[in-house]
């Protein structure tokens, strides 16, 4: 047997293993509702803004649906086995934003302790080999946002926060997804 | 003596074809997949997909259970005990060749 065909064995194990972490464009619909939800609250409000907002929010939801019911019919069901790395690090990261955000309301600091842990979240799933430097370039994104409000005041940056964290989760799901299409096989016609 | 070479030998051509390794190597990594994401995964047709399952399944290294999902017929594989022996048995025996070939190449 090839090292190439070796590889691909390996390829094919460690894309099964982290398959939910591949199927970028779940973080499409979420990513749209934070840019639209930033982007609205940036702008002068009138009517046609309010219902261009209601409207992008509904499209962002419904568009959850229509990527859950794609992903189904071209990729199927996978049961993921346990994974305990993944699990404590979410586990932690959750654990710590729930405490960020009670530090935040309490004390408000200059920074937002909510939005450090999943900068630090982010930069440990990069060994899930979605790109080592498209993991890095987020994390960095995430931990520029936090730190924001110290420099732009708490009411700009929280808009400003919603609107990058929601452009950097539509741009890595896309690319995440087009990098998923390229490490699967052709399906050949029957 | 034997060579690396030689000692490969013994490993299971159920489990060594090259579409069954990928089938068993992918149901290695999770608890089960359906039908739809194995052949997306290995890129083979839905025949042969079918056939190696079925001498994976004959072999009892792999357990298929099929099922509807609303009208939509569903075959879901994973791995029996004595399947995933064999994969992690396989990549044992592959990981202790290619060390044996590093040691024979210094040697000779």
């Amino acid at each position: 047997m090839e090292q190439r065909e070796l590889d691909h064995l390996r390829q094919l194990r460690d894309t099964t293993r982290r398959i939910d972490d591949h199927r970028g464009l779940y973080l499409v619909p979420t990513g749209l509702f934070l840019l639209i939800n930033g982007l609205g609250l940036a702008i002068d409000r009138s009517r046609v803004t309010d219902i261009a907002f209601g409207v992008g929010i509904a499209a962002a939801l419904a568009s959850f649906v229509v990527v859950h019911r794609y992903y189904r019919r071209t990729l199927g069901r996978v049961v993921k086995a346990p994974d305990a790395r993944g699990l404590v690090i979410g586990l932690g990261v959750v654990a710590a934003m729930v405490a960020g955000i009670a530090i935040d309301q309490a004390v408000e600091p200059p920074i937002s302790l909510a939005l450090l842990p999943v900068a630090v979240g982010v930069f440990f799933l990069e060994p899930t080999k979605l790109g080592h430097w498209r993991m890095i370039a987020v994390a960095v994104v995430v931990a520029a946002v936090a730190i924001a409000p110290a420099w732009w005041g708490a009411d700009r940056s929280a808009n400003l926060a919603s609107a990058v964290v929601g452009a950097v989760m539509l741009l890595g799901g896309v690319l995440t997804h087009r990098a998923l299409q390229r490490l699967l096989p052709e399906v050949p016609a029957e | 003596m034997t060579t690396p070479f030689e000692r490969l030998k013994d490993v299971d051509p159920l489990v060594h074809a090259p579409a069954r390794l990928a089938i068993l190597t992918a149901l290695s990594a999770c608890r089960s997949a359906d039908f739809t994401y194995l052949r997306r995964i290995t890129g083979l047709t839905q025949g042969n997909l079918g056939s190696h399952l079925t001498k994976l399944e004959d072999g009892g290294l792999v357990s298929v259970k099929k099922s509807f999902v609303g009208r939509k017929p569903q075959t879901t594989a994973s791995l029996t005990d004595a399947g995933r022996a064999a994969i992690d048995g396989w990549w044992a025996a592959i990981d202790r060749a290619r060390g044996d070939t590093e040691e024979w190449n210094e040697e000779a």
